[in-house]
């Protein structure tokens, strides 16, 4: 009986040690539960406030410590950081703990204060009573941070509760140290947040800013008036395409990026540029800066472009920067002024031309005019002198007065003063009266060994025309004159011929001295005669023909010529027919 | 599933509890018990809304009611409160069913508050002094330890909520999230382990006399694979009350409302006709 109650008594206490140990290595299992948890639940955690909370949420929930909190002591005066109060019917309890000035004084000395607040009832007030909480043991435990000088966690546990006094305070201290370093480690990177957002800030400013300069040149550059390209060099130092162009450059030539992003601008070169000048003008255009002005294939045309050029290098790149202008206005604009200069030219040549001819023959009839008005105011003239005289005074006055009327008509022809009369008359009788005139001329000229011929082919009743017959008659008239002047044998054909479409064709043909090919368009100018510089100068005024090219021009037709030197003229007028009543 | 539409709450003695209220008939009181809320019986509303009218509540402390703790959240004084609950819904009596703490609430309802009760239906429930492991009072109590960790860690809770189902397939992320719902907030842990530290089985052991004189129709079901509470409950309460029915479900564990609820529904249903039958009603 002893010896199974003995049995009994050591089988209890096997149990009793089996269950102490049972106690530790849960105690234990426990301890490291909490630090697992408190260590997971960091990562997912990045504000002090709600680390510290959760943190003694934990240490209350899974040791049963019914109040845990954390103080700061500013100037010896604790201030709560965080609490958790698991009996507490109010959540916030943070303003409910006093703590006496021995008590803190304490904590300020000692790294750890255990208390029983049953024997050091002042140490610690709860200002409000709770039912549920009836505060038995406090445990204090110190700590220091680089936030957090000095601190202290404070954990009061409940009557009937397991006590706090002896409980091994390691795991304290972890959690606390475990606490702290996270803070050090939220506050470093909330610093390191805080240099990250400013830099961001600046990069952001500077991106703005950038992005506010990009854009003004890239507006300058776009909205420019003048077509710029952007062209890369390829390691050959030749052109390997188009990097960029605005839309002048666009509108100006018609091509896009895609035409020209492989193109070397100069096989747009217009076609008449030697090879010699293309190689001279590409070789300019990739020198350090350059001016040019050549005409380019578009595809709006040939354009002549001044192109002022600049090579720099952008990004490792070599690029020529081109400002390119349409200069067809300009050109335009210089060869007006060019032919207005000339013209200009040309008139002080021809007036001079005109003066000198004029003096010459205005002087020249005068001479005679002068010369015998005085030989015939001398006494004792012979009858037949006087007459004689007076017949070259009348010859002389007469040409003068040609001179003049011809001065007058162009004058009035320049001054556009002349109009067109049309009437109907005969043609075959104005050919004839012409005729007649001419036999006379020529013989009053001792040219009567010049044939007269007429060609009039429509017969007498069929050939009246209506014209303004005057100027007809002027027209051809001054042609039959130069045609007497410059011919010395042969013969002069006067006529007319019908053409197509209602035209009539007047002639006058001689084998005359004929009009070398480069004098043919200029005899129709002012003040100008050709001269045969071995035959004696026929006189006139060289208004003759730019008169009568005027005239016909205002009846509607025009007046040509067809010349061999040495083999005789013939001059042509065109006129619209249009048969007379 | 419970719907937006048929929750609402009350206030009783200042607190705010949350019900969901549905269907028409007779009233049945759906009392939850601890590490649940009303979700536990949302699998049951379609089989038995359209014969009864089901009153499905929060209790204090849990689901979305009222989570502050300066009222004790004793099964005593949560018995206190439905019975209050009742009387302001307007309601003579109701068929109690109460699951685990919830059991034990109905008890004290059935008992001290008897005029209310038309039947006592307790499903793997507590009673007299068998908690689930014991002694209960000191947070050294594995379970109670247990439920302590599992507030802080989702992996523990789940770990909880496995031992309780035995068709593990029903462990749903779904299911989860419904358990793990007050969790989620300081206030809603609080809450739940304040509503631990206040079981006391005094409470249950006070009425143990009474509960065996019960005049009311009273239906037991137990859940064969529960792991958390003993059969030798189920038989004591059984072999005490003298008119009681009890149904063992072979293969459900202790959240039997997830591995059984058509089984749980159809034992209601005929033991709730039954007793109409021999009333005549």
């Amino acid at each position: 009986m002893s010896r199974s109650g003995d049995n009994i008594k050591k089988l209890e206490q096997q149990i009793k040690v089996l269950e102490e140990e049972n106690d530790s290595l849960s105690g234990r299992l426990e301890e490291m539960m909490l630090l697992s948890l408190i260590a997971e639940s960091f990562e997912a955690i990045g504000n002090e406030t709600d680390l510290l909370v959760s943190v003694l949420e934990k240490i209350s929930i899974l040791k049963n410590i019914p109040f845990c909190a954390c103080y700061e002591l500013k100037n010896n005066e604790p201030h709560c950081l965080g609490h958790y109060c698991s009996l507490f019917i109010k959540s916030d309890c943070s303003e409910n703990l006093k703590f006496s000035k021995e008590l803190i004084d304490e904590i300020l000395s000692e790294s750890v204060v255990e208390l029983n607040l049953s024997n050091r009832k002042n140490a610690i007030l709860f200002s409000q009573a709770e039912k549920l909480f009836k505060p038995a043991e406090a445990l204090i435990i110190t700590f220091h941070s680089r936030q957090v000088k000095q601190g202290f966690f404070i954990f009061v546990n409940n009557e009937n509760d397991v006590p706090l006094r002896g409980q091994d305070l390691l795991t304290f201290h972890q959690i606390i140290q475990l606490v702290v370093d996270k803070w050090e480690r939220i506050s470093l990177l909330r610093e390191l947040k805080k240099l990250n957002n400013e830099l961001e800030n600046r990069v952001d400013q500077r991106t703005r800013q950038l992005s506010i300069s990009e854009e003004k040149y890239r507006q300058l550059f776009d909205l420019a008036n003048d077509a710029i390209f952007l062209w890369e060099l390829g390691s050959d130092n030749k052109i390997s395409g188009c990097l960029q162009m605005n839309k002048a450059a666009e509108e100006m030539t018609g091509f896009t990026m895609d035409d020209l992003s492989r193109l070397n601008p100069f096989e747009l070169l217009s076609n008449h540029y030697s090879p010699d000048e293309r190689k001279a003008y590409e070789a300019g255009f990739v020198a350090d800066s350059y001016v040019m002005k050549a005409e380019f294939n578009t595809k709006k045309g040939i354009i002549p472009m001044e192109v002022h050029s600049r090579m720099f290098e952008l990004q490792d790149k070599q690029v020529v920067y081109a400002i390119v202008r349409d200069i067809s206005e300009r050109k335009a604009y210089e060869q007006k002024l060019i032919d207005a200069h000339n013209q200009a030219v040309e008139s002080e040549k021809l007036k001079s031309a005109f003066l000198a001819n004029m003096s010459h023959e205005i002087r020249t009839p005068m001479n005679a005019i002068v010369g015998f008005s005085e030989l015939l105011n001398h006494s004792e003239q012979d009858p037949i002198d006087v007459k004689m005289y007076a017949n070259i005074i009348f010859k002389n006055s007469m040409h003068l007065l040609n001179l003049i009327d011809d001065i007058v008509d162009y004058s009035k022809i320049e001054a556009n003063q002349v109009s067109i009369v049309n009437c109907t008359i005969n043609i075959n009788e104005l050919i004839s009266d012409l005729s007649v005139n001419m036999i006379s001329i020529l013989h009053n000229a001792s040219k009567s060994h010049i044939d007269v011929l007429t060609h009039t082919p429509l017969p007498k009743d069929k050939a009246a025309m209506l014209v303004d017959g005057t100027r007809l008659r002027q027209v051809l008239s001054n042609l039959i004159n130069n045609s007497i002047k410059f011919t010395y044998e042969g013969f002069i054909e006067l006529g007319y011929e019908l053409m197509e479409n209602k035209i009539i064709q007047f002639f006058v043909r001689d084998t005359g001295i004929g009009i070398a090919k480069e004098n043919q368009q200029r005899i129709f100018d002012r003040f100008v005669q050709v001269r045969d510089s071995k035959k004696l100068h026929p006189g006139g005024t060289g208004l003759g023909l730019a008169i009568c090219s005027n005239l016909i021009e205002k009846m509607g037709g025009a007046l040509y010529l067809e010349s061999l030197p040495g083999e005789g003229t013939t001059f042509f007028i065109k006129l619209p027919f249009c048969s007379g009543e | 599933m419970l719907k937006k539409k048929d929750r609402h709450s009350i206030l009783i003695d200042n607190h705010e509890l949350v019900y969901y209220r549905l269907g028409t008939g007779e009233p049945l009181l759906f009392i939850h018990g601890i590490t649940t809320y009303s979700f536990i019986w949302r699998n049951l509303t379609p089989y038995l809304e359209h014969h009864y009218e089901l009153i499905i509540v929060d209790l204090l402390g849990c689901g979305d009611s009222d989570k502050s703790i300066d009222m004790e959240f004793s099964l005593k004084n949560h018995a206190k409160v439905l019975s209050e609950f009742i009387h302001r819904l307007h309601l003579e009596s109701v068929h109690l069913v109460g699951h685990d703490v919830g059991g034990g609430i109905a008890q004290i309802l059935a008992t001290s508050y008897a005029s209310q009760a038309l039947s006592l239906t307790v499903i793997n429930t507590v009673a007299y002094d068998f908690w689930p492991v014991q002694p209960i009072i000191s947070m050294r109590t594995p379970i109670i330890r247990q439920l302590a960790m599992a507030t802080l860690d989702l992996g523990a809770f789940r770990f909880i909520v496995k031992r309780g189902i035995h068709q593990k397939d029903r462990l749903t992320k779904e299911l989860m999230d419904y358990f793990w719902y007050p969790m989620r907030t300081s206030g809603g842990r609080k809450a739940f382990l304040y509503f631990a530290h206040c079981l006391n089985n005094m409470d249950l052991l006070e009425i143990g006399d009474r509960l065996e004189n019960l005049k009311i129709p009273v239906l037991i079901i137990r859940g064969d694979k529960d792991v958390y509470l003993s059969k030798a409950i189920v038989e004591k309460l059984h072999h005490h009350i003298k008119h009681s029915q009890l149904k063992i479900i072979p293969n459900a564990g202790h959240f039997i409302q997830e591995d059984e609820p058509g089984l749980i529904a159809e034992y209601l249903n005929s033991f709730i006709q039954n007793i109409n039958e021999q009333v005549g009603r």
